[in-house]
């Protein structure tokens, strides 16, 4: 039967040129950006349905009708080209890049879509804009260039998690990162450190071999995926081979590291001016107070000079001596070393793309480093006409040397609360042990924290194309990854640590994350009308694996495996398992290439929900209007494409905890026995929080497409938010999920592509601005803390600093004064006695509008590009304020600036109190250390040349690329710490947002590379 | 042919889902559910020992009732020199109704009681009469004592005022269902002497129902130095000697030969009545992470003043072998240095004490054979420092309290008690508000029934 068909139709097609007189038109299609053959292009004889496409060389040959004398080429990517045959039989064209993109093809939820026909609003990142930026994780690099997308790194320390937000936050208690999706299949990005501080699982993927990148935002293009999607959806595409001849591409980089910021603190000299000062003051106010001088009051001790106070709190400290405690946090050869390998080709049948890469970075701070190695293979297989079949596979492992969390006295960067007075060396080489607070180098000389994780996201997939109009795909996917932690604690730790002897602690976690999806495909285009619909289904379920184990006592510091240890102290884990089962499907209806309809909707199952409540529905529909296409539009010359399109939608949330609708009880021991005690209360009727996305949003093109832009209005409300709402913890409990509150996200986006100059010397710019509100409308009386003074509140942003407002210094006495802000007597009355001051609405940590404004410039072989990011409006608190810059009130490293401005005569016009050592005086936490953080910086620079082919085609090469970039090189800020771009690890959380305390600034990293093709 | 293809596609995917379907049913793997967990005589025991573990708890008696006390009542005893600002806003008397300690000393203590009502409502289940009246006596004595060293903290002294007006803590004797109803989780402040009622009530069960040997579990014996702790700080001198005496005189237990060897041990001694067991894989000694030196892996947050050391008489063994100094001359107490040392929460010391306060005060015929003056000559004895007077006064016993039980929570009541005035950051009156722990906002917030019912000084 099959041949029968076959044979007709190649019958058919020898018949159809037998009817007219025809001429055969011959040539080589190719790219005006780098001059390589154009294979695939589809030449068609204008006003005929004569066509072809070219072959993997670029070259085809048509037959031409009498009549006709224009071909037309088109190609994705490429502008739409036209070229008059006149008398000529071979034709050569050369295609221009579609510098609108409003052509390219777009990486759907289950499918692509062209981009002028998506009524949903996505953002798209190109792989090239993401390569070789030396940097451990993609989303790092995507700051600045997806409009509305919020990425934040909480500080310098490499493999850390990372911040994202799609429009705002959507969640109080639940998750409120997107869903990342590559190749098809849900990837595992849970927080699997041991610590308080997260890591990012998927710093494992090779940037390199992204393609690219799709935000899904809104409910239209969001809602396919479900009760996961309302935080939006990353889809990554990794690389594929191309038919044609295989090119290989050999890329070395070099980088070197800095931090962004540094503040600046006490000398040694003026360390103790200033702490002998602090005293001094101390001393006349308690004998003015108490008639006590400062030992008698301090220590019931009278007496104590200076000197011996600082003998008695300091240890071993010597006036002399002139310590940069601050610096000795940092590492001198942080850098980056980088090797990339790929190879690409194929033939019509077989395509493949190769990649192998390994990077080793170290971090700014002291032994800090992640190393990678990571290999792909992607490889698709046409078998026939009507089935084809592939895999991607990809393994990569990594080794991250990590550093304890923010709020511990041996992470490097608490190095600087230490006294320069106090000497990090004894004379005799060996590190100071007897310092006020632990000296963190010796930690550094006897720990290791490494974390290994070797991972595996492959699947394999096969396509079956029962007409031309109809396929069914089936995929299935795993994530497997692997993860070890080991640390080991030398005995100089121990007090740090509480060992006895040293210890370790081995962390083996296994995640095994397998999916399936199977869906149909039907695309047919019936006279003006174009309907795709896409139906399928798709399983998920994730089984994790994890045994701990913490001992201690090695029998010396040579041993420092678990397995040498003599005491084991502590038994743990955490394997737990989920599945989601769900059934898709989406209709995209166009009519007349103008209107365009979409519905779409999945059924979500899981195991996360209660029994009462295990499936959800997720349906969006969405319209858009191509007025470009109308009549009174064909004509204009300014106005080349427009389009209106809205959307509304339902995604979900679906809760973090696997088991959150159960009533459970754990086990505890008491001394040897077993016990058990509750650990959770239960709500059978548990599910899902709902997002209702609203946009409404127009595409433009200007100036036949040289000026492309997009402009979105949205409006998210969340309800049945997944709280885990506080009970009284008179009932034995503290918190209960429940499905209650309501909170809504506004904004808008903007999006401008200008091409300023084409022709030999190229100018475009690209600059994306979003603004987004949040705003938390009912949490059901529930006041729910984090960080610092971080809450989530009815009327306010999730997370806003609620605390006591600083209201300066007396000029007087140099008290530090507090507004009252007695909600019941408003006004401005301040006071010098902080507890009768009221806690108030002092900040808010989300930023009033973020964006990025990127240049790209190539002349003959150079090319420039740099991006500019800014985050503006947001409040940054500092933690460690009152340590740091309190009023001298204990013996931490102060700030140059805060010794400078404090107060001291009566009449002193300043915001920084007198210093008073022992006395609080400003110290607490309040608005004094709350900062605006808003921010400009030059994310990337990166200026490349591409030598000349007349020079490397006689090396046989293809391309030779010499390239510079430059990350975070320079950043504008008034905020006056480190750097501003900073959320301390160990409170990171959706509320606890904003937060600095000794968080290592960002990297500054200038990297120099040659990238060979051949 | 093609239909057929399509039919055995769709088969293939209906008969996927239908697999799938079953794996929505998954279960946790480190936790079981209620039903589960309570079903059976073994899952009550264990919630018992759970009940201990959670008593156990650093915020509990694992050493920050112990520290609040004496943070808050030192009296030129100890400097608070750590980073952490909530038990720096104790000693400096100025805490707020944010403070983080307070807040979760209240949240933990309220999960033991939660615990132990759990299972004084299925103590059903537990067929064996004396095992039931074990299970029920240990789950009184542990509800009993959280409930008293509440009352102290977070409440005004049983003296201040009227005690049947005063606010004391809500009292929660049923358990929290775990499916839950938030109209019962609604519950006010009980007065002071309704706690105080609940405690003796709770405690005399569990003196009765106890065994007079149960391992390092809870015995009668610890139920009647409990209850004459209680009755001392009601001023009820005759049930508080009595009490005490009865432990002294019937109770198993001896002071050990040399005091410091009262301490830092990893097995009860013959002079514990009551303690908290700490093992190097379970158990939190708060005491000693925040007394001891670094050299024993503390952090040595809490100091010890020179006026303290001085109220000792040179040759005390209290002195010379409980006060150390570090490497930076800081002086430290002795008594934390082990970080895997049990926790004593009663010793026979302390019974001497109340005796002596008891006779002392209550007058009426003396209980016991010895006089204040003998009960004192024990401890200083054995201390081998200067002979007590043949009849001490009240200051003497109190002064030989904070001798001979400094550092083990008692400074902030025995203030309270004799009415003292603190002279230290300040000056505060025995009956000061700053005295009070604040019921923690979290409280306010999330119990309606709380409304109005915060501590004098803490605002709104």
């Amino acid at each position: 039967m099959k041949k029968i068909l076959l044979s007709t139709v190649v019958w058919l097609c020898l018949l159809l040129p037998g009817h007219a007189q025809e001429r055969t038109v011959s040539g080589k299609v190719t790219s005006t950006e780098n001059g390589a053959p154009a294979p695939g292009v589809s030449v068609l004889v204008k006003g005929t349905t004569n066509g072809t496409a070219t072959d993997v060389n670029g070259n085809y040959t048509v037959n031409v009708p009498p009549g006709s004398n224009t071909l037309v080429f088109s190609f994705i990517g490429f502008k739409t080209a036209e070229a008059e045959i006149g008398g000529r039989t071979i034709v050569d064209v050369q295609l221009d890049p579609d510098i609108t993109q409003l052509s390219e093809v777009v990486v759907v939820g289950y499918g692509t879509q062209i981009k002028q026909d998506l009524t949903g609003n996505i953002a798209s990142v190109g792989g090239r804009e993401i390569q070789n930026l030396p940097m451990p994780s993609f989303d790092q690099a995507l700051q600045g260039r997806a409009a509305g997308v919020f990425i934040e790194s909480g500080n310098g320390k490499l493999g850390q998690g990372i911040k994202v937000r799609v429009r705002g936050a959507a969640s109080v208690s639940a998750s409120n990162e997107p869903l990342y999706v590559v190749d098809g299949i849900i990837i595992t990005t849970d927080d699997l450190s041991s610590t308080d501080a997260p890591t990012n699982p998927l710093a494992n993927i090779n940037s390199n071999d992204i393609e690219s990148i799709q935000i899904l935002k809104d409910a239209a293009a969001a809602s396919i995926y479900g009760s996961r999607a309302a935080n939006g959806v990353v889809l990554i595409t990794t690389k594929r081979g191309k038919s044609g001849k295989t090119s290989f591409n050999v890329n070395l980089m070099k980088g070197f590291s800095s931090p962004t910021r540094k503040a600046k603190w006490l000398d040694g000299p003026t360390y103790y001016t200033a702490f002998k000062e602090a005293f001094d003051n101390t001393d006349a106010i308690l004998q003015r107070d108490f008639g006590e001088d400062f030992g008698s009051y301090m220590y019931g001790e009278p007496g104590l000079t200076f000197d011996e106070v600082l003998d008695y709190e300091l240890g071993d400290w010597d006036k002399n001596a002139n310590e940069n405690w601050a610096n000795l946090a940092y590492q001198d050869n942080a850098g980056i070393d980088q090797i990339d390998v790929s190879a690409s080709g194929g033939n019509d049948k077989t395509r493949f793309y190769a990649s192998l890469q390994h990077s080793d970075q170290k971090g700014i701070l002291i032994l800090d480093r992640y190393k990678k190695v990571s290999g792909r293979a992607n490889i698709d297989h046409r078998a026939s006409d009507k089935f084809s079949f592939g895999l991607n596979f990809s393994l990569s492992r990594s080794v991250n040397n990590r550093l304890s969390d923010d709020n511990e006295f041996t992470t490097p960067m608490q190095l600087l609360a230490l006294p320069p007075v106090q000497p990090a060396r004894m004379e005799d080489g060996t590190l100071n042990k007897n310092t006020v607070y632990f000296n963190g180098l010796i930690k550094s000389e006897n720990s290791s924290f490494e974390t290994t994780v070797l991972r595996n996201i492959s699947n394999i997939y096969a396509v079956y194309q029962f007409t031309p109009s109809l396929s069914f795909r089936s995929e299935f996917g795993i994530d497997i990854l692997n993860q070890n932690e080991e640390i080991w604690n030398g005995r100089e730790v121990d007090s740090q640590t509480n060992n006895i002897n040293g210890g370790a602690f081995s962390s083996w976690t296994n995640v095994f994350n397998y999916s399936t999806n199977n869906y149909f495909t039907f695309n047919k285009q019936f006279d003006q009308h174009n309907l795709e619909v896409v139906a399928g289904m798709s399983f998920q379920r994730s089984e994790r694996d994890q045994t701990e184990a913490t001992a201690q006592t090695f029998p010396n510091d040579a041993f420092r495996r678990l397995a040498s240890t003599s005491v084991i102290t502590d038994i743990g884990g955490d394997p737990t398992d989920y599945a989601f089962l769900s059934y898709f499907a989406r209709a995209n209806y166009k009519l007349s290439n103008k209107y365009l309809l979409s519905l779409s909707g999945r059924v979500d199952g899981s195991s996360k929900f209660g029994v009462d409540e295990r499936y959800g529905f997720f349906p969006a529909a969405s319209l858009g209007w191509i007025i470009s296409e109308e009549s009174f539009l064909t004509e204009s010359q300014t106005l080349s494409f427009l389009k209106l399109r809205g959307s509304m939608g339902l995604t979900g949330n679906a809760p973090t905890q696997n088991f959150a609708p159960l009533a459970l009880y754990g086990a505890n021991t008491y001394e040897t026995q077993g016990g058990i005690a509750p650990t959770q209360l239960a709500n059978r009727s548990l599910k899902w929080e709902n997002t209702l996305q609203t946009d409404i949003g127009i595409d433009f093109g200007l100036f036949n497409d040289r000026i492309t832009g997009e402009i979105d209005y949205y409006v998210k409300k969340t309800d049945d938010l997944l709280l885990n709402s506080n009970v009284p913890g008179t009932t034995g409990f503290l918190t209960r999920f429940i499905n209650i509150g309501e909170l809504e996200n506004k904004g808008f986006e903007f999006v401008i592509n200008s091409q300023n100059l084409i022709g030999p010397f190229s100018w475009s710019t690209s600059f994306n601005f979003a603004r987004n509100r949040n705003k938390i409308t009912n949490l059901d009386g529930n006041v729910i803390e984090g960080g610092y003074l971080n809450r989530a509140v009815e009327g306010q942003p999730i997370g806003v600093f609620y605390g006591i407002q600083y209201a300066g210094v007396d000029p007087e006495n140099g008290d530090a004064l507090f507004y009252i802000n007695d909600p019941k007597n408003p006004n401005r009355e301040t006071t010098n006695d902080y507890n009768e001051a009221f806690r108030t609405i002092i900040g808010n940590p989300n930023p009033d509008f973020i964006g990025g404004l990127s240049n790209t410039f190539s002349y003959k072989g150079f090319d420039l590009n740099f991006l500019f990011q800014f985050v503006y409006g947001n409040d940054v608190y500092n933690g460690g304020g009152k340590f740091q810059r309190g009023n001298f009130v204990y013996f931490d490293n102060a700030l140059q600036e805060d010794y400078e401005n404090a107060w001291r005569n009566p009449g002193d016009k300043t915001n920084v109190p007198e210093s008073r050592l022992f006395l609080d005086n400003g110290d607490q936490e309040s608005s004094r250390f709350l900062q605006d953080a808003s921010y400009i910086r030059l994310k990337t620079l990166s200026l490349g040349y591409n030598l000349p082919r007349t020079v490397i085609s006689q090396a046989s090469l293809e391309s030779v690329r010499l390239y510079v970039t430059a990350v975070n090189l320079l950043t504008f800020t008034k905020y006056d710490l480190n750097d501003p771009e900073v959320n301390t690890d160990y409170l990171s959380s959706n509320i606890g947002q904003g937060n600095d305390f000794y968080a290592a600034p960002q990297i500054k990293t200038v990297s120099f590379g040659i990238s060979v093709g051949f | 042919m093609k239909n057929l293809k399509i039919s055995i596609l769709i088969a293939g995917m209906v008969f996927l889902q239908a697999a799938c379907s079953d794996d929505l049913e998954l279960a946790p793997q480190n936790s079981v559910t209620e039903e589960v967990a309570l079903d059976s005589e073994e899952g009550v025991q264990s919630l018992l020992v759970g009940a201990y573990d959670r008593l156990a708890d650093d915020d509990v008696l694992g050493g920050w009732i112990q520290m609040a006390s004496d943070l808050i009542g030192t009296n030129n005893d100890v400097n608070w020199a750590g980073t952490f600002t909530d038990p720096g806003d104790m000693w400096n008397k100025n805490m707020t109704a944010n403070n983080g300690q307070a807040e979760v000393t209240w949240t933990e203590a309220y999960e033991t009681i939660n615990v132990t009502n759990i299972i004084l409502a299925h103590l059903d289940i537990v067929t064996d009469p004396d095992e039931r009246a074990r299970i029920e006596g240990e789950a009184k004595f542990i509800r009993g004592t959280v409930y008293f060293e509440l009352v102290r903290l977070y409440a005004k002294d049983w003296a201040d005022g009227n005690p049947a007006a005063n606010l004391g803590v809500p009292l929660k004797l049923s358990p929290t269902n775990l499916v839950y109803d938030p109209a019962a989780s609604v519950i006010s402040r009980s007065s002071v002497s309704q706690v105080y009622a609940q405690v003796i009530s709770d405690l005399t069960e569990a003196e009765i129902k106890l065994p007079e040997d149960n391992g390092f579990y809870a015995t009668t014996w610890a139920a009647k130095a409990m209850l004459a702790r209680v009755y001392l700080q009601q001023r009820n001198y005759d049930l508080a000697r009595t009490k005490a005496s009865e432990v002294i005189e019937t109770g198993p237990f001896a002071l050990v030969d040399r005091v410091d060897r009262a301490f830092n041990t990893d097995n009860n001694t013959s002079e514990d009545v009551f303690a908290l067991q700490v093992t190097n894989q379970d158990g939190e000694n708060a005491l000693q992470t925040f007394y001891a030196a670094t050299s024993f892996n503390g952090r040595r947050d809490i100091r010890l003043r020179a006026e303290y050391e001085n109220l000792f008489a040179p040759g005390d063994e209290r002195l010379s072998r409980l006060i150390y100094f570090d490497a930076s001359e800081r002086r430290l107490s002795g008594k934390y240095k082990d970080q895997f040392a049990n926790i004593s929460v009663i010793r026979l010391a302390e019974l001497y004490l109340i005796r002596a306060e008891g006779n002392l005060l209550a007058g009426g015929a003396q209980v016991g054979p010895n006089t204040p003056g003998d009960d004192l000559q024990v401890i200083r004895s054995r201390a081998k420092t200067t002979d007590a007077p043949l009849n001490p006064t009240i200051a003497d016993i109190m002064l030989e309290r904070k001798l001979e039980l400094g550092f083990e929570g008692h400074f902030l009541h025995d203030i309270r008690r004799r009415e003292a005035t603190i002279t230290q950051r300040g000056s505060f009156p025995w009956n000061s508000d700053k005295l009070v722990l604040p019921i923690p906002q979290r409280e306010l917030d999330a119990n309606s029934g709380l409304q109005g019912q915060q501590n004098a000084g803490y605002g709104i």
